[in-house]
């Protein structure tokens, strides 16, 4: 059996105004969990709950075989942890934070920080207030990649980086992924991004976990039937199917448990299939949180 | 207890504020500077004026830049991912703070008492000086302590001003203490009962400030 990076039993958050239900996350070492909501939906908190920054109210919170929030300082020698809201100190160089990393780390690997510097073209004696925005990110990146983590959580990283910006992340990510002992939980509304990386998929919204699966499931199970009904055709009671669209003769029906006895059914009822699309991690997302929304208040 | 992490954020601490505190000292001792070389009441003035500025500013400083800042500039995220409690954090952010201050303070206060003791001043002036210079730690330590539990650059700027008003009216009303307002002109120093209580109750004041900012800190379950 492999040893779980991490895991969350029935974790729960009251607030005023939002509430964090009923969490249930695992995420196996060595496995890359991209983990997908709107603005909102309770992705940060998660995070932070995971790292031991906020307490849970209820459930119960493991990482790296430690209980959160209880030996957050064990575990946290072993993640690195990047946020899009996280900031450097202004006034200090690039070399002044690796230099207090290295301080602090033991595992810090200066050969592997020197590689990165060139990778991302950081210059080491800049002032962090003069650097940009995918410059910052990359040096959050290189901090937290020269610790060599076990665990690297990444919330929102690529926000708002332009594409090149968002290239090198993404590429010196995939070259992370290689290490097969090194666990990534990454989140982001950028469903492109996930999709690149990651082979786990947790879509959360409004507090909720509304689906968590292996990615090639998530993109063989869900698909797209173009469709032509020329008399009545009616998706009504039709099982596996989520959603459908209709503009006169033509329309189109979404399911989630693609298979050839599906679309048998939709032919049975009357029409007539025209093209069988695959469907983007984008589009699965929203089918989903639509899908949930329905669910939760009908 | 993580000591050594404390150390390591402390440390990063006084890399990062050690120009401003070193600048504060030096204003506080060019102040000092005037008031032994002046001789005059003018000079006096104005040099003592300079010295009290620098430890107000010293303190604000501290608890603005290395507590408030830190929140608000969003440097938080990024030290709480280091392997560090928030109740380590906050112990760090304590020591360092008050230890800064108060090297700072004794230095400036311990030099200034010389000067006083050592100059035509009167030495009755001290039963003044004294409990005033113990105010100004009390308001560190209350800055210290609300903008560590607010987590609110607003209540911190709040809290200065307040202290800083606070410090002058605490002035007027001490002036008035039979015990303190009479030994102005006094060549000699007598601490009587009065001022040992109202230098006991800042020193309790301190304390309890400091504890009661480790035991709100210790409950708080979301820090960041």
């Amino acid at each position: 059996m492999t040893a779980l990076a991490v895991k969350l039993a029935a974790v729960g958050k009251d607030y005023r105004h939002f509430h964090l239900r009923d969490i249930d996350l695992e995420l196996e070492e060595g496995r890359v969990m991209g983990f997908v909501g709107p603005n909102g939906a309770g992705k940060s908190t998660t995070i932070r709950i995971l790292l031991g920054l906020i307490h849970q109210d209820r459930g119960h919170v493991s990482v790296l075989g430690h209980s959160m929030p209880r030996d957050q300082v064990a575990a946290k020698w072993d993640i690195g942890f990047v946020s899009e809201d996280m900031r450097l100190y202004g006034q200090a160089t690039l070399e002044w934070h690796m230099k207090l990393m290295a301080s602090i780390y033991p595992k810090w690997d200066e050969d592997y920080a020197a590689q990165l510097l060139k990778r991302f073209e950081l210059r080491p004696q800049q002032a962090m207030r003069r650097v940009s925005h995918g410059e910052r990110t990359k040096a959050l990146l290189l901090l937290a990649l020269a610790r060599r983590p076990r665990l690297l959580v990444l919330d929102e990283p690529t926000t708002g980086l332009d594409p090149v910006a968002r290239r090198d992340v993404l590429a010196e990510l995939m070259d992370v992924i290689l290490d097969e002992r090194r666990s990534i939980l990454f989140s982001s509304h950028n469903t492109l991004d996930v999709e690149q990386i990651s082979d786990q998929i947790t879509f959360i919204d409004k507090g909720r976990i509304i689906r968590s699966l292996d990615k090639e499931t998530f993109l063989d199970r869900w698909r797209r039937l173009r469709f032509e009904a020329r008399g009545g055709f009616s998706s009504d009671g039709l099982p596996g199917i989520v959603e459908t669209v209709r503009s006169g003769q033509l329309g189109a029906v979404v399911t989630d448990v693609y298979s050839d006895d599906v679309v048998e059914r939709v032919k049975l009822a009357g029409a007539e299939i025209t093209a069988i699309e695959r469907m983007t991690l984008e589009e699965i997302f929203v089918a989903n949180v639509v899908r949930s929304r329905k669910e939760v208040r009908p | 207890m993580n000591r050594s992490l404390i150390m390591t954020l402390m440390r990063k601490d006084w890399d990062l504020y050690k120009r401003a505190i070193i600048s504060l000292l030096v204003l506080g001792i060019i102040g000092l500077g005037i008031v032994v070389l002046g001789r005059t009441q003018f000079t006096f003035i104005i040099g003592g004026v300079l010295l009290i500025t620098a430890i107000i500013i010293l303190g604000c400083v501290l608890v603005q830049a290395s507590i408030a800042g830190e929140r608000k500039e969003q440097h938080l995220a990024f030290v709480m991912s280091l392997p560090v409690t928030a109740r380590e954090y906050s112990w760090a952010k304590i020591i360092f703070c008050l230890t800064a201050y108060s090297v700072v303070w004794a230095l400036l206060v311990a030099a200034a008492s010389y000067v006083v003791l050592g100059s035509p001043i009167p030495d009755g002036m001290m039963a003044l000086f004294v409990p005033m210079f113990l105010a100004l730690w009390c308001c560190m330590a209350l800055m210290t302590g609300v903008s560590i539990v607010s987590e609110s650059m607003q209540a911190t700027v709040i809290i200065m001003t307040a202290c800083n008003i606070g410090i002058n009216f605490f002035l007027f009303s001490i002036v008035r203490i039979p015990d303190i307002g009479s030994q102005f002109d006094s060549p000699t120093l007598t601490f009587t009962g009065p001022i040992y209580a109202l230098l006991g109750a800042e020193l309790l004041f301190i304390v309890v400030t400091i504890g009661l900012t480790l035991y709100l800190q210790c409950r708080k379950t979301d820090f960041i």
